[in-house]
């Protein structure tokens, strides 16, 4: 399902979506914890089948597969957020998403789906610096606890600047 | 008694002739009643035949005193010394005076034999106390010795028999342990016995052993000429596949860019690329097939190789099996020489064992026995002890009564 | 162009693919060939037979490999560029894209270019001896 949320550089992101009454996001689980992206930015969920691996990749980097005759790179968000590698087997889930031009999977531990959070439930992430809160746009409070929303388009900033030299 | 002169006259009673003969009556009757004391007067007697008579009787009744009176004096003479003799006994018999005779010097004949035999007896008497007297004093020691002895006998005793059943435990266990062993001999004779048959049985595989392996040594030659043989062969094949190999190689080569060429032409060099196509699956033909060559070439020699280390394998093995077959025959043989004196030996422990269980069980009968009459002799010692002190006491007595004769 | 020639070749185990356009010419592999690159981003041949002989600034340079399949025409959709995110962020600019067959995708090599970086390599390596 996808929400009506206006792409506008606001400061508060949430603020972006004030005029709505609920924000829609896709839970999944990373290291252990649960984590979110925005509903919007999912396409698709599914198994990425064998991903074949590249030469000279960086660790966050699986590798390349074929999604219905598109080739797309392979992330794993644990490996920016905090350096450890999500185990995937051949066949795990991962979430085709796109930020603007950058259309990807990621891979998760697992992937839990869609809800719904008032506005009022989202906060600033704790203060911004080196570690995992980097990546979060903001934490969602739900009933179920908190929810790190990942900040998606900066994870690909910080991936492509983490390239190896070549 | 009244002498004859004193003796009283029987006068007639009257003068008649009757009364003569009656006087005479009258004195025969008291001569016998015994009684010599009347004569007859006889010159009251006128008749002369009476008066023969009464003198008659007047001398039969005087001898018939006389001799009264000579057995009287015989009578007392005798009683005198039958009376000393009684003393004399009496003597003996109340005070023990066996020293003395009865000292009747003369006896009068009739009593000599009667002395010399209360003498003789005497005499007799006191020989037998002085040896009675000697025999107790014997006893008493005698007795004492084996009372002693005895006592001494019965501790011996004990201690023997003791010893005795010690020696029959022991022995018991001698017998069982003789027994194990002519058990266990057995045992040896009997592992003996089939060693020897198992090492004749090892004897013979060593021969056939040793024949099988100089067999095998010829065949080793013949088998390492032929591999030789077939080595030589498969290297001629080999060599041959090389040359085969690198021009299909090429040809190969030459063919991929051809089909290079081709593709870089495009459409133009379809064709060209077609050809070229062929032309390498021909070169992969001849590659496949010289590459099956090669690995076949290349099992042959591994196999060739393989029989040809294992020829020399076996042939050394066929060296070292001789020498060790020749070893162990030896071995065998000496096992045997000794087995066979072992087996004998073990016949002969088996046999001595077994002598010696019976031996050992003889011995133990023959304790069992001894320690019956052990038990019997201490039986006996005891009653020995025993006799001996009744001994003692009887010798005591005897000597006591021994004492009570003097006898010197 | 609808069609590609691509001549697809294997290192170590792994086939990869490279543009007809990019190799001169298929050389006899030879242990003690000089100037050949025999260690790569694809890795080290253990048994080179062929050599894929590319121009590079007016000489030849080889890149040892194992075996030369073949060389193939397919469609150009079968060939695709590699995704931006990998492209970018790889230490290597030798795989210009990914060939896509029946059931793998297979490396586009950029033969000159993998030949550079390697020489590159080498050199450096040189130098530091």
């Amino acid at each position: 399902m996808r929400s009506q949320s206006l792409q506008r550089e606001a400061p508060a992101p949430w603020e972006a979506l004030g005029s709505l009454d609920h924000v829609s996001l896709f839970a999944l689980r990373l290291l252990g914890e649960r984590f979110a992206v925005e509903a919007s930015l999912v396409q698709e969920v599914i198994r990425t089948g064998p991903v074949t691996r590249l030469p000279a990749a960086p660790a966050f980097l699986l590798g390349v597969f074929n999604h219905r005759g598109e080739i797309l790179a392979v992330m794993d968000p644990a490996q920016l957020l905090a350096e450890e590698s999500t185990s995937v087997a051949h066949g795990s889930r991962a979430a085709i998403v796109q930020s603007g031009e950058w259309k990807l999977a990621l891979v998760a531990e697992a992937l839990e789906g869609l809800l719904s959070v008032p506005p009022s439930a989202l906060e600033s992430p704790p203060t911004s610096g080196p570690g995992p809160s980097e990546f979060l746009k903001y934490v969602a409070h739900t009933k179920e606890g908190p929810l790190a929303v990942l900040d998606l388009a900066r994870m690909i900033e910080v991936a492509r600047a983490r390239s190896l030299p070549g | 008694m009244r002498k004859t002169s004193e003796a009283a006259k029987a006068s007639p009673r009257s003068k008649s002739g009757s009364g003569q003969a009656e006087a005479i009556f009258r004195v025969l009757q008291n001569l016998a009643n015994g009684d010599y004391g009347e004569r007859v007067d006889v010159d009251r007697i006128t008749s002369p035949q009476l008066k023969r008579i009464a003198a008659l009787v007047n001398d039969v009744a005087e001898h018939a005193t006389d001799q009264i009176r000579g057995v009287q004096e015989r009578n007392k003479s005798l009683r005198d010394g039958m009376q000393e003799a009684l003393d004399a006994i009496l003597q003996v018999v109340n005070q023990g005076e066996l020293s003395g005779s009865t000292g009747i010097r003369n006896p009068s004949p009739t009593l000599s034999p009667l002395v010399k035999g209360i003498d003789q007896l005497l005499a007799t008497l006191r020989s037998f106390t002085l040896e009675m007297g000697e025999a107790s004093l014997q006893i008493s020691a005698s007795s004492a010795e084996v009372l002693a002895a005895a006592t001494q006998h019965e501790s011996s005793m004990a201690q023997q028999a003791s010893a005795v059943h010690e020696t029959t435990a022991t022995m018991a266990e001698l017998k069982s342990a003789a027994g194990n062993i002519a058990d266990n001999a057995r045992t040896v004779a009997a592992v003996a016995e089939q060693t020897v048959i198992a090492a004749r049985a090892g004897e013979a595989a060593l021969k056939s052993l040793l024949s099988a392996i100089q067999t095998i040594s010829q065949d080793a030659d013949a088998i390492h000429e032929a591999m030789e043989r077939l080595s030589r062969r498969v290297e001629r094949i080999g060599s041959v596949v090389e040359v085969i190999d690198e021009i299909a190689d090429r040809s190969d080569l030459l063919a991929l860019n051809a089909a290079l060429e081709g593709a870089k032409a495009g459409e133009a060099g379809r064709g060209f690329s077609i050809v070229a196509a062929e032309m390498r699956r021909l070169a992969e033909n001849v590659l496949t097939s010289t590459q099956e060559i090669k690995s076949l070439i290349g099992e042959i020699r591994e196999a060739t190789d393989e029989t040809a280390r294992a020829t020399e394998r076996n042939r050394q093995s066929a060296k070292e099996g001789e020498d060790q077959a020749d070893q162990a025959m030896q071995s065998v043989q000496a096992i045997l020489a000794g087995i066979e004196e072992t087996s004998d030996a073990a016949r002969v422990i088996h046999l001595a064992t077994q002598q010696q269980r019976s031996a050992t069980e003889q011995v133990v009968q023959s304790m069992t026995d001894l320690e019956a009459v052990t038990r019997q002799a201490q039986e006996g010692a005891a009653q020995a002890a025993g006799a001996a002190a009744e001994l003692a006491k009887l010798a005591d007595r005897l000597s006591s009564l021994a004492r009570r004769f003097r006898v010197s | 162009m609808t069609e590609r020639g691509i001549l697809l070749f294997s290192v170590d185990g792994r086939r990869h693919a490279v543009d007809a356009g990019d190799v001169r010419r298929i050389a006899m592999g030879s242990e003690d060939e000089p100037g050949w690159i025999r260690s790569s981003i694809l890795g080290s041949p253990p048994r080179p037979r062929r050599g894929l002989v590319a121009a590079l600034e007016g000489e030849e340079r080889a890149l040892a490999v194992d075996e030369v399949e073949g060389i193939e025409i397919v469609p150009a959709a079968d060939v695709s560029p590699l995704p931006r995110l990998a492209r970018e962020t790889i230490g290597t600019r030798g795989i210009a894209g990914i060939v896509v067959r029946e059931d793998e995708l297979l490396f586009l090599v950029d033969l000159p270019q993998l030949i550079r970086e390697s020489s590159k390599e080498l050199s450096s390596h040189a130098e530091d001896e």
